[in-house]
């Protein structure tokens, strides 16, 4: 399509505002400016436009870059590229060859891919995918799944090791108890029947227990009885010896209990017989020496039980009829306990025989005195303490994971605490003011007062001065006022007090104050803010807010407030800050686009931290607009 | 020539010729845009150069204008 002379001096028109005569005058008086540029020899540039020239006797026209640019705004980007000569030519000679040697394409979609982009395309999946493993195999964040296994501190694998041993210890004992269990259920039989022939006195005196009984329906062992079992009761051993025995044996049958589950009629008995406290300890002295009061009811009972196998509950019924009164209460307890450890007897041969010195010589009446005896009450106690660790062990592994994981808590606590909270400046109330006021600065070196040129009549008030002594808390602050500054927030004097640390130490004669400065920091503008730089507990030396830059190695900080490509725009910024009195340089940088930037910098601080602590004391727009940024 | 119209006459001269209209005016010339094909060139040296598509302004002076 085609916009005629007319056509266009319309549109201009319509563009300018003005008539299309006017417009049209105009255009030619255009066009005679280019002729006589052109005639004359030189160019005639619009901006914006293009430059008309002469070129082999015609006129013209090359556009400027950005309506080139404009026009050519879908390709823009698009970059001449070297192709390998080489392969045009095999490209060339493929075109007439047969198809197995000429590139195949494959349709992807609706991009055709040639077999080199699917080359390069998979070698880049292997190399994913061989990322993906390494990273999975390796796993360097620990994404893993956590293992408390794996988790185990070098002091736990002892004892992890011991755990082992004890629960193989601990299994192999189970196996034992499965096999006697074994045995006991063939005496079931025997015991079902031994049960019908309870003495009937038992069930009358005790009804609970024996309901007890029949609810739990444990197994008892059968009663041996050649003779050895009868003589067994009737040697006398130390009680310690059987402490000794019974804490073993009652290893393996507090793990009976726990997989027979008997534990709450054994409650029920114990809730039953809590009635009778004389009874308790019995009780317990009872189920720690249940081999012993089998033994003596064997013993007392023995012509019973050598009898027959089938008679054995008759024997132990025999025997609780000679207990004592008190012990009567216990009756079927006893014998539910006799019955178990008549199981782990069995298993516990060698303790037997060990025992069986002691209790062929120990007499029924000594036994009881025995039950009731501060020794046996204590053997009661360990083993109760044994029966408790028994029952956690399962739990020790979980242990040992939270143990680690509160050591490692610990760990990071501490690091935590010395790191941070070492950094943080403390509260105010924590802080002995380790620096010296300007006030007092002021006040001793009344003729100019302080190096840094601030003036002494910002602050001072003389009888404001306080030793040095940490500050409480609640303890009252000491106010210097003045009539133009009354006085800054809490907060800000914190700011001084940390900022003061890192000056410079002052002389110990001069006597430090506390300077709180109640007035609001966020308003500080013209003469309240040079007021308040007074203030400016950061008085210079190496780091700090005023005084002159320095070079200093290492990390450096500084308040970032102007960032400018040219270099004597940066200078005169800084100057300007400078004729504020304040530190400030002027720092090369790179921007995001790799463009060279100077940045215009306030101060020189040791850490953010203490940078940004001098945030109140510069003046605004300053204070509003800026950034810590790392210098040196 | 003041700002104003030179601004103007770049301002509709561009508008036309991003239409892919021509713009003719007397006793100057015609302003229109070309697209040029994608080119493959090879030099001397063997290698070849893929040239990419582009679109141009071209001005084609009147006979008269000089």
């Amino acid at each position: 399509m085609k916009i005629t002379h007319d056509q266009f001096i319309k549109l201009l028109a319509a563009e300018l505002g003005d008539g299309e005569k006017i417009t049209s005058i105009r255009v030619l008086g255009l066009i005679s400016e280019i002729n006589r540029a052109i005639e004359g020899g030189g160019k005639y540039d619009i901006k914006g436009f293009g430059t008309f020239e002469e070129k082999r006797n015609r006129l013209s026209f090359t556009p400027s870059e950005s309506l080139a640019s404009e026009v050519n705004i879908n390709y823009v980007g698009f970059m001449p590229l070297d192709v390998d000569a080489s392969r045009l030519s095999d490209s060339d000679d493929n075109a007439g060859s047969s198809d197995s040697t000429k590139p195949k394409t494959v349709k992807s979609g609706i991009i055709i891919l040639d077999d080199e982009v699917l080359d390069e395309i998979d070698a880049l999946e292997s190399e994913s995918s061989v990322s993906t493993r390494d990273t999975t195999e390796d796993d360097p964040f620990g994404i893993a799944p956590f293992d408390p296994e794996e988790v185990v501190l070098e002091d736990e694998s002892k004892a992890r090791t011991d755990l082992i041993s004890e629960e193989k210890d601990a299994d192999e004992k189970e196996s034992s108890l499965e096999s006697i269990e074994s045995i006991d259920s063939r005496n079931q039989a025997l015991k079902s029947d031994a049960k019908a022939d309870q003495n009937a006195d038992i069930v009358k005196k005790d009804p609970v227990s024996a309901k007890t009984d029949s609810k739990k329906g444990i197994p008892q062992a059968p009663v041996k009885s050649d003779e050895n079992t009868g003589k067994l009761a009737k040697k006398a051993t130390p009680v310690a010896k059987q402490n000794a025995a019974t804490k073993k044996v009652d290893k393996n049958s507090v793990k009976k209990e726990s997989e027979a589950s008997p534990k709450p009629s054994v409650l029920a008995e114990s809730s039953q017989t809590a009635a009778n406290e004389s009874v308790r300890p019995v009780k317990k002295v009872q189920e720690i020496t249940k081999p012993k009061f089998k033994d003596d009811d064997l013993d007392i009972s023995g012509t019973k039980a050598t009898k027959s196998d089938t008679n054995e509950a008759d024997t132990d019924k025999e025997s609780i009829k000679f207990t004592p009164p008190g012990f009567k209460a216990n009756k079927s307890a006893s014998a539910k306990s006799v019955a178990k450890d008549d199981d782990v007897k069995k298993q516990s041969t060698k303790l037997e025989k060990q025992s069986s010195d002691s209790k062929k010589e120990t007499p029924p009446d000594q036994k009881e005195i025995l039950a009731t005896s501060p020794d046996a009450a204590k053997a009661s106690k360990t083993t109760q303490r044994k029966e408790n660790d028994l029952r956690k062990k399962p739990d020790s592994s979980l242990k040992y994971v939270f143990a680690a994981v509160a050591v490692v808590l610990v760990a990071v606590f501490v690091w935590w605490y010395v790191t941070d909270q070492g950094a943080l400046e403390p509260t105010v109330g924590e802080l002995p003011v380790a620096g010296v006021s300007r006030a007092k600065v002021d006040q001793d070196q009344p003729s100019e007062g302080s190096s840094d040129g601030v003036s002494s009549a910002s602050v001072g008030n003389p009888a404001e001065t306080i030793g040095m002594q940490p500050s409480s808390p609640t303890a009252p602050t000491q106010q210097p006022e003045t009539s133009q500054q009354p006085a800054a927030t809490q907060q800000s004097e914190t700011t001084q007090q940390s900022a003061v640390q890192i000056t410079a130490p002052e002389p110990a004669s001069i006597t430090q104050t506390r300077a709180t400065i109640t007035e609001d920091q966020n308003v500080y503008a013209g003469e309240q803010w040079e007021n308040q730089r007074a203030l400016t507990p950061i008085l210079g030396g190496m780091f700090g807010l005023e005084g002159e830059s320095r070079v200093i190695q290492g990390r450096v900080f500084s308040i970032i407030v102007h960032s400018v490509p040219n270099i004597d725009d940066a200078n005169r910024a800084r100057n300007e800050i400078v004729a504020l009195g304040l530190r400030s340089l002027v720092v090369e940088a790179r921007g995001p686009q790799g463009e060279q930037t100077y940045r215009v910098g306030i101060g020189q601080f040791p850490s953010i931290i203490e940078a940004e602590r001098a945030f109140p004391f510069l003046p605004e727009p300053y204070r509003s607009r800026n950034f810590v940024a790392r210098i040196n | 020539m003041d700002n104003v119209f030179e601004k103007a006459l770049t301002s509709v001269i561009r508008k036309e010729i991003m239409q892919n209209k021509q713009v003719s005016i007397e006793g100057l010339g015609t302003f229109r845009m070309e697209h040029n094909k994608q080119t493959t060139t090879r030099g001397n040296d063997g290698k070849s150069v893929i040239n990419p598509p582009q679109d141009i302004i071209v001005f084609t002076p009147e006979k008269e204008s000089i």
